[in-house]
């Protein structure tokens, strides 16, 4: 038997009240007998002088007494387990996305509601009961299998904590499904906002969905006009049913520079521009590469939505300088770069050392010695490839093989969403991947060559395609741009944090300019690591909105901004999303827990109102003859 | 209360009543009992050789056919018992739906009459009364209605304690003191006996109780309060207090038993309810006629 509420408990100070009255009650009746020397010598001999002793024949106050301990029980609501197996293996499932940091009953958040309804069902847990928690986030994570010790299991819940993740729960259905497909009664029970679909699965959902005011900050983004001077623009969306008035506070670092003010109606998405912005604080912080930070002022259902994040970053073209003699297929997918301005020769003996170009691309051909700076893609080099000094050499010179074999995609950035993709090459160099370089293309013949790798040595990146773009059928594949594209993108990209502002769950590239070990600390004092990826490290742990800083420790310092995922999970409440055979949103956690019940458990309050009944019928017939 | 007390049924269950007493008599008058004189009543007790001066009248003639020598019949002497009669009257006796006092004066109404009947000499006390409120030295029959009056007319009350009651009292020569008590102040009572037979006193201790003592119907939260000094006491009274009571009662009675073997005292325990023929069946079941 569990209980459902507790709260009726404190009805338990009423017993001593009821014994109190008794012993109040209680007038000694005034009786005469001839001496008092029999019961004298009689009580000489009893323990029976306790003041207990009187209440041995009150049977109206025990009737009474068990009356209210039956009331204060039926208002616990008691449920018998509708299943006797059913605590073999218990699978519970919280939604930890962004949209439960809402919020939900006064002072606690949704997922804080959540791991105190956990926790309370973990303490009435039958023994041996084998309890899976996960959670959903980012993605579906266990954070125990299988786990009996209550004290393992509250550790687990405890350490559940919020995220900023965009995240849809029903993903979760599905893993639970599949993961609990061959146990036997098994009971599932979703913690959620969402409006799940369970389909089949014998589950229960605790609808956590709630009504409030919310308005978030979507996006901010800023333009350069033509006199230099820059505007700011921050989207906001009332996802409340009042009209919205707030005022929006625009800062530069930590410096505010300005504040708009914002009125919407519900449902609606507006835009608050920040224009004439002084030149001189827009210059400063474009140079020391500030994040800039939008914040709605006033409180709501959901504050993690309300900043927004951006830089004022200044999009510079690319100047790129093609060494071919005639290659279509290279100069047609160079145009596809909207901010990248090629520049074209035939021989490499044209090059003018006094040009700097911040790609070079040379078809067929290698320079004596490479340009002092820029990044370098070398297609079928027939040469070994030198440093600027004339004296390093970068890359060996190849095997010319003049064989035909399909060339495959290893798993890398660069084949990224081209897995499995082959092409055909009639020859190509055979060539030793330096040790700064991940090769990304291995003919399939017996002798698994690298015919393309990139790579960087610390002071340029340099790519290189071991085989002659005519003799190969890759040109003529659709795949072909995407491969390019993302190749191009690995050897221009310099800039240390080429994205510093992403949305909470994306990856944050790093190109640090010296190898060292960076840490960075998130928006919760949280400290972790950046993952070395060969060219680039990344950091994937953005689950809090906030500024992120980098730091390698030696004085190096950079900022990145992680922004709350507004469009997907704003939007706190969900009662309006139309699923067939979900849990009904909008409901109280009472109801939803009373629904819970009526499902899984067998309600034992109206056999406890029968007693109740029978008892003040009992205690009435009692007192009438008494009287 | 004492209107119709001593009723026809009271007289009917007289008719049966004979009171007998262990001991020889020594009193100087004549009486109905047997005393160790020889005299002139028809009792036949020894014989003895013919003296001179003998009445020739009392000559055995068939001794003298058998044996040729004159022999003479003894007769015994009757002598008159003396009795003392005392009663408790004090407030514990008047307690009960039928009243242990009522039947305390039944009682010595009883013994007054086996003791006139007989012709013997009685005296009658109240406990706790001053000695012009007795009945001293009364006998013969029609002093009985003597008796049934002042009875009927003595009024319950005070305490009751015997040892001090009896050492006041100078019995004289041998006789009988009948007791009749519920003896709830049994601590000082040993000592009055041993008084009593010091002073040559054949005891006869009668214990009354009313049924309510015997069967207590109290229950529950109750305050007790002794009718003779109104002492209080809060009790409890539930079935294990009662079973208490109970084997409290039964050391009480067995305690007045052993008392009056050790003391030589004959005991009759009757309960107020109980019919006077009861009451007489066990006195002489406890003293036979010799």
């Amino acid at each position: 038997m569990q209980l459902t509420y507790l709260w009726p408990l404190f009805g338990l100070v009423l017993i001593p009240g009821i014994i109190l009255l008794y012993l109040l009650k209680q007038k000694a009746e005034d009786q005469k007998v001839s001496s008092l020397y029999l019961w004298r010598e009689a009580y000489k001999n009893m323990e029976s002088s306790s003041p207990w002793e009187r209440f041995k024949n009150q049977i109206l106050m025990y009737l009474q007494i068990a009356a209210v301990l039956l009331f204060i029980l039926a208002f616990c609501m008691p449920i018998l387990s509708a299943h006797k197996n059913e605590s073999e293996k218990q699978v519970y499932v919280v939604d930890c996305t962004g949209s439960m940091n809402a919020i939900y009953d006064g002072s606690d958040t949704r997922l804080e509601t959540a791991k105190k309804d956990l926790l309370k069902k973990i303490s009435r847990l039958p023994e041996k009961t084998k309890v899976t928690i996960l959670t959903v986030g980012k993605k579906v994570t266990t954070q125990c299998l299988n786990e009996e010790d209550p004290e393992e299991l509250k550790k687990a819940v405890k350490s559940i904590t919020q995220t900023d993740y965009a995240g849809n729960a029903q993903n979760a259905v599905n893993e639970v499904a599949a993961m609990t497909e061959g146990w036997k009664e098994t009971t599932i029970v979703f913690y959620s906002d969402e409006a799940l679909s369970l389909g089949s699965l014998q589950a229960d959902v605790i609808s956590l969905n709630s009504t409030g005011e919310n308005a978030s900050l979507d996006y901010v983004s800023h333009t350069f006009h033509s006199d230099g001077t820059a505007a700011i623009l921050a989207s906001v969306t009332n996802w409340g049913t009042k009209d919205y008035e707030g005022e929006i506070n625009l800062y530069f670092g930590e410096k505010m520079v300005s504040i708009e003010s914002c009125h919407l109606k519900p449902g609606e998405t507006g835009a608050v521009y920040f224009e004439n912005l002084d030149s001189g604080q827009v210059k400063k912080a474009q140079e020391n590469e500030e994040i800039i930070t939008c914040e709605l002022n006033s409180k709501d259902a959901l504050e993690h939505d309300n900043k927004a994040y951006d830089t004022l970053e200044e999009t510079k073209e690319a100047k790129v300088l093609l060494v071919s003699r005639q290659n279509t297929f290279l100069e047609q997918m160079l145009s596809l770069f909207e901010q990248m301005t090629v520049y074209k020769t035939i021989d490499v003996e044209e090059i003018n050392e006094k040009e700097a170009y911040d790609l070079y691309v040379f078809d067929g051909q290698v320079p004596d010695r490479l340009p002092s700076t820029g990044n370098c893609l070398f297609v079928a080099p027939d040469e070994e490839i030198v440093d600027s000094d004339g004296k390093t050499v970068l890359v060996e010179k190849g095997i010319h093989t003049k064989k035909g074999t399909w060339v495959m995609m290893q798993d890398d950035d660069v084949t990224e969403h081209l897995e499995g993709f082959e092409f055909g090459v009639n020859e190509y160099w055979q060539m030793s991947v330096p040790k700064f370089s991940k090769s990304f293309l291995i003919t399939e013949d017996g002798k698994k060559a690298s015919v393309g790798f990139y790579g960087s040595d610390g002071t340029r990146n340099i790519g290189v395609l071991g085989f002659d773009l005519h003799q190969s059928d890759l040109v003529l594949q659709t795949e072909y741009p995407v491969m390019m594209y993302q190749l191009l993108e690995k050897l221009t990209t310099r800039k240390f944090i080429p994205n510093p502002v992403v949305t909470a769950g994306e990856e944050v590239t790093v190109y640090p300019s010296l190898e060292g070990t960076f840490r960075v600390t998130d928006p919760e004092e949280n400290e972790g690591e950046l993952v070395d990826n060969g060219v680039s490290k990344t950091y994937g742990d953005t689950a809090y909105a906030g500024i992120y800083h980098i730091s390698d420790g030696q004085g190096e310092s950079k900022s990145f901004g992680v922004n709350f995922p507004a469009s997907s999970e704003s939007c706190i409440d969900r009662s309006g999303e139309n699923n067939t055979g979900k849990e009904q949103g909008g409901s109280t956690q009472a109801k939803s827990e009373a629904q819970l019940a009526a499902k899984t458990s067998i309600p034992i309050r109206p056999v406890l109102l029968g007693m109740i009944l029978v008892l003040l019928l009992a205690e009435w017939i009692i007192y009438v003859r008494q009287r | 209360m004492a209107k119709n007390l001593f009723d026809a049924e009271f007289f009917s269950q007289l008719s049966h009543a004979k009171l007998f007493t262990k001991q020889r008599m020594n009193s100087a008058m004549n009486g109905g009992r047997k005393s160790s004189a020889k005299g002139s009543s028809v009792e036949f007790s020894d014989f003895r050789e013919y003296m001179l001066g003998d009445d020739i009248r009392r000559i055995d003639w068939n001794a003298y056919g058998r044996m040729d020598r004159f022999f003479v019949k003894l007769f015994m002497e009757e002598k008159e018992g003396l009795f003392h009669i005392f009663f408790d009257t004090s407030d514990s006796m008047n307690y009960g739906e039928t009243s242990k006092y009522d039947q305390a004066r039944k009682a010595a109404a009883m013994f007054s009459y086996m003791v006139l009947e007989n012709l013997d000499r009685m005296y009658l006390y109240p406990s706790g009364r001053q000695k012009d409120s007795r009945v001293s030295g009364i006998t013969g029959r029609q002093a009985f209605q003597k008796v049934l009056k002042y009875l009927e007319e003595v009024p319950s009350g005070g305490v009751t304690d015997w040892n001090k009651e009896l050492r006041n009292h100078s019995f004289g020569r041998r006789g009988t003191v009948i007791l009749i008590s519920d003896f709830f102040e049994c601590e000082s009572l040993e000592e009055a006996l041993r008084f009593l037979a010091f002073q040559k006193q054949e005891v006869i201790l009668v214990q009354i109780l009313a049924k309510e003592e015997l069967h207590p119907e109290q229950e529950g939260h109750c305050n007790l309060i002794d009718s003779e000094n109104g002492k209080e006491m809060r009790v409890t009274v539930n079935h294990g207090v009662l079973e208490q009571y109970e084997r409290t009662l039964s050391g009480f009675l067995d305690h007045m038993r052993e008392l009056s073997k050790r003391c030589q005292a004959s005991y009759i325990f009757c309960e107020s309810s109980d019919p006077l023929t009861k009451l007489l069946y066990d006195y002489q079941r406890q003293i036979p006629s010799n």
